[in-house]
């Protein structure tokens, strides 16, 4: 066996070796990757924390807008356009635009995705409309576990009064308030 | 550079290769990705999965095992990852991000790191059909493809490489 030979044996059992290390270290993390725990999720918004003032731009008109505003309460809803749910969810949404006219309950669809995606994602008019993007470090203050189709509600001084997934029991609750003061408005006119 | 070359040649042919049999391991997925995040009509997904793989492994071997100028086969292998790249771009473009499932990935959607594995490989294999034709020693041949598949490994992974690279940073 001439040296060369030797030598290309040993590079060859030497890279060879590189190889099974990195594939082993690659399955190990995966597997780590998959245990409970491994992504550590940040704390859900508690009742009462304060929210700042954020803004963001309306995705209709680009337009600087509030989150929410001193002196009306804000329903906040977080969808997003990989979520396979949240098309579902969206559906429920129009309707519920229609019944806060004059009670002072505003809704905000607040993304940090792409506006063009989004608008895409909505396909409809009057929900671009209420929709605003918001920078990311924003939106993670707004929606820290980034779930989605979430909602939070914020009360009128920027309280946060509810968290949770779009289609929970506080959510029910909204909705049947908001179906329930239209009923009595269009009574009482 | 004749190393270099070499290394970009069986590189290329191992990318295909792994490639090739992650998506054959997990036809299933890899053709659900394929109506889920392309479009492709289900009638169509299976027929269209089977020719990518069978395309890319075809592709694989007849670099893996030609001997003399491998030119042709690298061409053809560029064209097909300016078309994959170029597809996965257009998909973006109009839906958002999207799962490639190029080498198996089911979870998680196509990254900048990626991106960059594309770019890389079509550099190699650019940097191959410029260079003029090279011949090595067959007694090179094994601890070229090692080397090669060590590094092919790592451009597989460059985005979870990545990732566990930020991973020990914020431990540091």
């Amino acid at each position: 066996m001439t040296d060369i030979q030797m030598l290309s044996g040993l590079v060859c059992i030497l890279a060879l070796l590189l190889a099974l290390n990195l594939k082993l270290t690659f399955t190990l993390y995966k597997k780590v990757k998959q245990l409970p725990g491994f992504v550590h999720l940040p704390d859900a918004l508690a009742e009462g924390t304060i929210l700042p003032q954020l803004s963001g731009k309306n995705v209709l008109n680009a337009k600087l807008e509030l989150v929410w505003r001193q002196g009306s309460a804000t329903a906040v809803l977080m969808f997003a356009s990989r979520c396979p749910k949240c098309k579902a969810k969206l559906a429920e949404i129009p309707p519920l635009l229609s019944l806060i006219d004059g009670n002072g309950v505003e809704i905000k669809l607040v993304t940090n995705e792409s506006v063009r995606h989004f608008r895409r994602f909505l396909a409809d008019d009057k929900l671009v409309e209420h929709s605003i993007k918001v920078s990311q470090p924003d939106y993670l203050q707004l929606n820290p576990q980034q779930m989605s189709p979430a909602y939070l509600f914020i009360d009128h001084q920027g309280q946060v009064e509810a968290s949770g997934l779009i289609g929970d029991e506080n959510w029910t609750l909204f909705c049947d308030q908001l179906q329930m003061f239209a009923n009595v408005q269009q009574s009482v006119a | 550079m004749e190393l270099l070359l070499s290394i970009c040649r069986y590189s290329t042919a191992l990318l295909f290769l792994l490639a090739a049999i992650s998506k054959i391991l997990k036809f299933k997925s890899f053709r659900r990705n394929l109506s889920e995040s392309f479009n492709i009509p289900n009638s169509l997904s299976t027929l269209c999965a089977l020719v990518i793989a069978v395309i890319e492994l075809s592709l694989a071997l007849w670099l893996l095992t030609l001997s003399g100028s491998a030119k042709f086969a690298m061409l053809l292998a560029l064209l097909l990852m300016v078309v994959f790249s170029m597809v996965l771009a257009a998909i973006y473009w109009l839906k958002g991000p999207l799962r490639c499932n190029c080498f198996g990935e089911q979870h998680r959607t196509f990254s900048v790191a990626d991106l960059a594995r594309n770019l890389l490989i079509m550099c190699g294999i650019s940097l191959y059909l410029i260079a003029p034709e090279v011949q090595f020693q067959p007694v090179m041949f094994m601890p070229l493809l090692a080397v090669a598949l060590a590094l092919t490994l790592v451009l597989i992974h460059l985005h979870e490489t990545i990732e566990l690279l930020s991973v020990r940073s914020e431990y540091d």
